[in-house]
């Protein structure tokens, strides 16, 4: 809140230099009329002002970091899914300060309406308007400023993603075919040795969000929390340096000896709950005000005229695969919710992978898919197809992917570390795995996927699923 | 759309004016913190006002309207240059956002369901 106003002032000023420098006269005659009207302002100060000097400029500056406790918010919507526009319900001293911007929504959709009107307009229509957004709202500025304290206790307020040079632009999925253990330890010099998966199961890895460029970030990661954990229980020194990338999640999730590993919601309730410990779940920061949870995006493609799920009918879906959490059941509750039970497409393909879905939608090969939210992030990043498509909505937040050891493991020691590793994760190893912080959940907190399901059967039994033919 | 003048803005932008003005002229019978802090939180509300003024607000007349607020209080940034970026950032966003249609949009909700 400090410097925060100096850098935005500077990037402004920056850009506002360069145009006058291409000879952009509207942007010169903007500043000349303000230098006029500054000189009459101090000189009126100069004459008439009872207080030092620099008063007025201190409290400009003032002005401008109380400011950005409303364009913080604005700003990262913007940075994390296009057409996010934030809500803040809030009525009290900050709302009137920002003449109601904080329904910021509001204000981007009716630009004209009055300050004053806002708040009414926003609670005539409240449900239309949160759909729109995805519930991106804050009860008030107190949820903020929480939110806000936390990231500059982590000094992390607003990273910029890690530039990945363009030979890494286009991202791998894990897999078998994409897997090549030797280029990654050529792009990465200081990554141990990878293990070989064919000789030796896989007991320590975060298959779920594992694309080339972040491989070294998730490593260090590892191996900090690794180094806490066999500090406090030496024989787990044992415990592989590397994360390996498993062929086969279901077999790696089922390792009776499995470390450490991610899963989602789905496998974790389906059938992993009885034999593993829930750690905890990393949070993405995806849905706002709800650590550690997460929803989908469900995306079409750019030049896709469609609007509303309901226009869909007879389309082709693609999914990652039927046990997914984020790429099927949530667009079966999507469809179950929204539209009913009913059969919505005539074609569900099972692509393997989100990134393999985004390619296919992309292509033109598939209609519309529903893909983790935190996933999109990263595709955004990394994989140039993305591009081509738009977010249509998002679907309703549920846990979201939590860490697992298995049962013979302490899980006391387990979870310490792994807290201790990302409080102690380098602003841009934090930027690039996402990771904000780290929400304890229980593994009750999952039923709320089972519920889902189970409600959603019917929606899914109505849908046929045949495996795509081409991968990738 | 016939508009008449918004009084509660109007009436907000010359009582905001008037008491930034009022603490720099009577801001020695206070103690500094106070009026740096009452100024502080003056000028946040002047910007917002310059947020309004740039919408169109509180006269029909636009020249009437940024003669409000044009003493620029707040020093660094210019209120043209506020103006033309910000009006561009909602002509930008609502071309980037897929759902976005301007003004009427919402009226007949065309909404993801």
């Amino acid at each position: 809140m400090l410097i925060g106003p100096a850098v935005s002032l500077w990037r402004f000023y920056k850009t506002d230099i360069a145009a006058m420098w291409r000879g952009d006269v509207d942007v010169l005659q903007a500043y000349l009329l303000h230098m006029i009207a500054l000189l009459l302002w101090l000189w009126w100060l100069h004459e008439y002002s009872t207080l030092p000097w620099w008063v007025n400029i201190i409290a400009a500056y003032a002005a401008l970091s109380l400011l950005r406790v409303r364009t913080f918010l604005e700003h990262q919507a913007h940075a994390d899914v296009q057409g996010r526009t934030v809500v803040v319900e809030d009525r009290g001293f900050f709302a009137f300060l920002f003449l109601n911007n904080n329904f910021h929504l509001v204000h981007h959709t009716h630009p004209k309406a009055p300050w004053y009107v806002l708040p009414d307009l926003y609670s005539a229509r409240r449900n239309d308007f949160l759909e729109r957004n995805s519930y991106y709202r804050y009860a008030n500025y107190g949820c903020v400023f929480t939110r806000y304290l936390f990231k500059r206790k982590d000094p992390v307020p607003h990273p910029i993603l890690p530039m990945i040079s363009s030979e890494l632009h286009t991202i791998e999925p894990s897999g078998p075919t994409a897997r090549s253990p030797a280029k990654f330890v050529s792009l990465f010099e200081h990554t141990p040795e990878v293990i070989d998966v064919q000789t030796k199961p896989v007991i320590a890895a975060l298959p779920m969000y594992d694309y080339a460029p972040m491989r070294a970030a998730a490593q260090r990661f590892w191996s900090d929390v690794r180094l806490s954990i066999s500090r406090e229980i030496p024989e787990y020194s044992e415990v592989p340096e590397a994360l390996g990338q498993p062929t086969d999640v279901w077999a790696h999730w089922r390792q009776p000896d499995l470390f450490f590993s991610q899963t989602c919601g789905y496998p974790y309730i389906s059938g992993l709950r009885d034999t593993v410990h829930l750690i905890g779940t990393p949070d993405y920061g995806v849905v706002p005000g709800l650590p550690g949870w997460y929803c989908s995006v469900i995306v079409v493609h750019a030049n896709d005229m469609r609007r509303k799920l309901a226009d869909f009918q007879g389309a082709s879906f693609v999914c990652n695969g039927r046990d997914s959490q984020s790429g099927c059941h949530a667009m079966m509750f999507e469809i179950l919710t929204k539209l009913g039970e009913r059969r919505l497409f005539d074609q569900c393909v099972l692509s393997g992978s989100h990134i393999a879905s985004v390619a296919m939608v992309a292509d033109g090969n598939a209609d519309i898919a529903a893909i983790d939210a935190v996933t999109w992030q990263l595709l955004q990043r990394y994989q140039p197809a993305a591009a081509n498509l738009r977010v249509l909505g998002r679907t309703v937040a549920t846990p979201g992917l939590p860490y697992i050891t298995a049962r013979q493991h302490d899980v006391g020691i387990m979870t310490n570390a792994v807290v201790a590793g990302i409080d102690r994760l380098s602003k841009l190893d934090s930027a690039t795995l996402g990771i904000k912080g780290f929400w304890h959940s229980s593994p009750e907190d999952y039923n709320l996927i089972a519920e889902h399901a189970e409600q959603s059967e019917g929606v899914l039994a109505m849908h046929d699923f045949r495996v795509a033919e081409q991968t990738g | 759309m016939k508009r008449h003048v918004e009084w509660p803005t109007l009436a907000l932008t010359v009582g905001c004016t008037a008491l930034i003005l009022l603490v720099y002229l009577a801001g020695y019978k206070l103690p500094l913190w106070l009026s740096v802090s009452a100024l502080s939180v003056l000028l946040t509300l002047h910007s917002s006002l310059q947020h309004e003024v740039l919408h169109g607000h509180p006269f029909r007349q636009q020249w009437l309207n940024e003669w409000l607020v044009y003493v620029p209080f707040g020093i660094f940034i210019p209120y043209i240059r506020f103006r033309d970026s910000h009006l561009m950032h909602h002509q930008n966003e609502q071309l980037t956002d897929p759902y976005d249609d301007p003004e009427s949009n919402y009226m007949d909700p065309q909404v993801w369901l």
